[in-house]
């Protein structure tokens, strides 16, 4: 009886797993962006969709992820949460949500969409004073990538 | 009347040339009056040569802030102590040539480079070794500069950070020859670059791609070799481009391709070899372009031609030993293929011209399932699959019926 439990209480931690919907690191030098099939190096600008059943799609940085999200129409209402990585390093994913925006041409990103996100509004304003850059909010940011 | 003619000519000619006449030479290095380069740089003027001679140099940052023509004897080795930019070009017409270059710094906002040209006109950078630096050759805002004969080297990994080892960004006229790249993290990198050429280089065992070329107008890449690197060769957003005699070997793995092209139009793919890559050539989003005349040989895939692709025109090409062909993940077809040479090709030739009486059709029934499902390339070679193969070769179903050689050839073309 016991080991039947266990059996099943594992089996049902298994299936438990597997429908995690956390955001997972990038592999960077190993995965591909979902968009432009680039491989992903850059770990100041990675960034990855989660949805509703777990599915993550990995993109080089923010302007290929909201094309893909406007030419793909993948449902708003399927996403689960939208990550991008912080600017200062760490292989950090941070929740859009909580993020702060900045846009400056002399960033040079992967696809020249040029914005970098960050975990905290202090390193955003020090480096949109080092480098010219423009404080952006999220509407802002996907207004400007999808016109660029 | 006619000494002060002569004294005129004379007089002209020596001013005409007095620049030239009177440029120096200076020496530097350790055996010499002048110890370091900086000091030798400051006291020269404009079109100076200075050689340098042999020994380490320490000497953090090298700024050439004038045209001048820098030579190294016997490769004078730079050391940049992995803080530092090694040189920095700032100037128009230098020549830099003959040094050894090694470890130069690391930084997220500015891209140290070994050798870096700002703004500059007709530069020449020819003949320097670079080893283990972050970004190898690095050119902005450059017109008309040359970067000949160089070997670039490091030993980049997946995980760590590493610049590219030619990285030209919002260029024109370049001339890239002769290189040899190696270990970086694209062998050469072009982004908003316009009529230049990448001519006769090597470049193998990079992280991500040999050559990496994005919104690049105008560009032809000639007799280059990408060998063996991570994910073969990149060109992107680009028109008109013309890729003509290169070599693309050995790019395996899961994301390889000999060139992946993107939103690509007006571009010439002639005379090329492609030879043991995952993917010979992946289009997608590929109008109005010439794939002719090249060697497709032991591919995974030939060619993968995504459904946004228009007028694609691929003729005379062979198609030797490859597992698959074509692959495609769509059924309406706008490209058109004629006469290649198919090694898989089953067809007759009664009248003996050399053409094939039944038009070729390139996808097989299996590569489409493929496409919609990757694990089922367990069953491949089963005897399932070939009877597939074959019901579907009388009774077209599921591939694209308008994907087909009219024409296929029936001897290997000579290329």
């Amino acid at each position: 009886m016991r080991k039947l439990t266990a059996i099943t209480l594992l089996t049902v931690l298994f299936f438990l797993s597997a429908c995690n919907n956390k955001p997972e690191p990038i592999k960077y030098g190993k995965d591909n962006c979902h968009y432009c099939k680039m491989t992903i190096t850059d770990t100041r600008y990675g960034a990855e969709i989660v949805t509703n059943k777990g599915k993550i799609y990995k993109f080089d940085e923010i302007s290929c992820l909201l094309n893909f999200i406007n030419e793909e129409e993948i449902e708003d209402a399927k996403i689960k949460g939208i990550y991008i990585s912080d600017f200062c390093g760490n292989n950090l994913l941070i929740d859009k949500n909580q993020a702060f925006f900045m846009q400056s041409d002399s960033l040079k990103s992967p696809m020249g969409g040029n914005i970098a996100s960050f975990s905290n509004n202090d390193s955003s304003k020090i480096y949109s004073e080092k480098m010219s850059g423009k404080i952006f909010s999220w509407s802002e940011v996907v207004k400007y990538s999808l016109e660029e | 009347m006619k000494p002060i003619i002569i004294r005129l000519i004379f007089f002209s000619i020596l001013f005409s040339k007095s620049f030239t006449v009177f440029s120096k030479t200076i020496y530097a290095g350790k055996n010499q009056k002048i110890k370091s380069i900086n000091q030798a740089i400051s006291i020269a003027t404009a079109y100076d040569s200075i050689i340098i001679t042999e020994g380490k140099y320490f000497e953090k940052n090298i700024i050439i802030n004038k045209p001048l023509v820098l030579i190294g004897k016997n490769f004078p080795l730079l050391d940049g102590e992995k803080k530092y930019e090694i040189v920095s070009i700032k100037s128009n017409e230098v020549i830099f040539t003959g040094f050894k270059l090694q470890n130069s710094g690391k930084a997220t906002m500015t891209d140290p480079a070994a050798i870096k040209v700002y703004n500059s006109k007709k530069v020449i950078i020819s003949g320097n070794i670079i080893l283990n630096s972050y970004f190898g050759i690095y050119i902005q805002y450059g017109i008309d500069c040359k970067i000949k004969d160089n070997k670039i080297i490091a030993h980049g990994t997946d995980e760590q950070q590493i610049g590219n080892a030619i990285h030209c960004w919002k260029s024109d006229s370049l001339i890239i020859s002769g290189n040899y790249t190696k270990g970086h993290r694209d062998g050469i990198y072009f982004e908003f670059v316009t009529n230049s050429v990448i001519w006769r280089n090597i470049s193998k065992k990079n992280v991500r791609y040999g050559l990496h070329f994005m919104f690049s107008h105008n560009d032809s890449y000639i007799s280059n070799v990408f060998e063996n690197n991570g994910a073969g060769v990149a060109v992107m957003f680009t028109n008109n481009v013309k890729m003509y005699n290169n070599f693309f070997i050995y790019n395996w793995g899961d994301a390889a391709y000999g060139i992946l092209l993107k939103e690509i139009s007006d571009s010439y793919i002639v005379g090329n070899h492609f030879s043991s890559n995952t993917v010979g050539i992946y289009l997608e989003g590929v109008s109005r372009s010439v794939i002719e005349k090249n060697i497709f040989e032991k591919n995974g895939w030939a060619l993968k031609i995504q459904a946004s692709c228009m007028e694609a025109n691929i003729n005379f090409n062979n198609f030797i030993g490859n597992t698959f062909d074509v692959g495609t993940n769509g059924t309406l077809v706008m490209n058109n293929f004629n006469s290649n040479y198919w090694d898989k090709y089953e067809g007759y030739d009664l009248n003996r011209n050399g053409i094939g009486d039944v038009p070729y059709r390139p996808i097989s029934l299996f590569s489409m399932i493929i496409e919609k499902n990757q694990p089922a390339l367990i069953l491949f070679r089963s005897i399932m699959v070939t009877l597939l193969d074959k019901s579907e070769k009388l009774i077209p179903s599921l591939t694209p019926e308008n994907l087909k050689d009219e024409k296929p050839l029936t001897r290997k073309i000579n290329l």
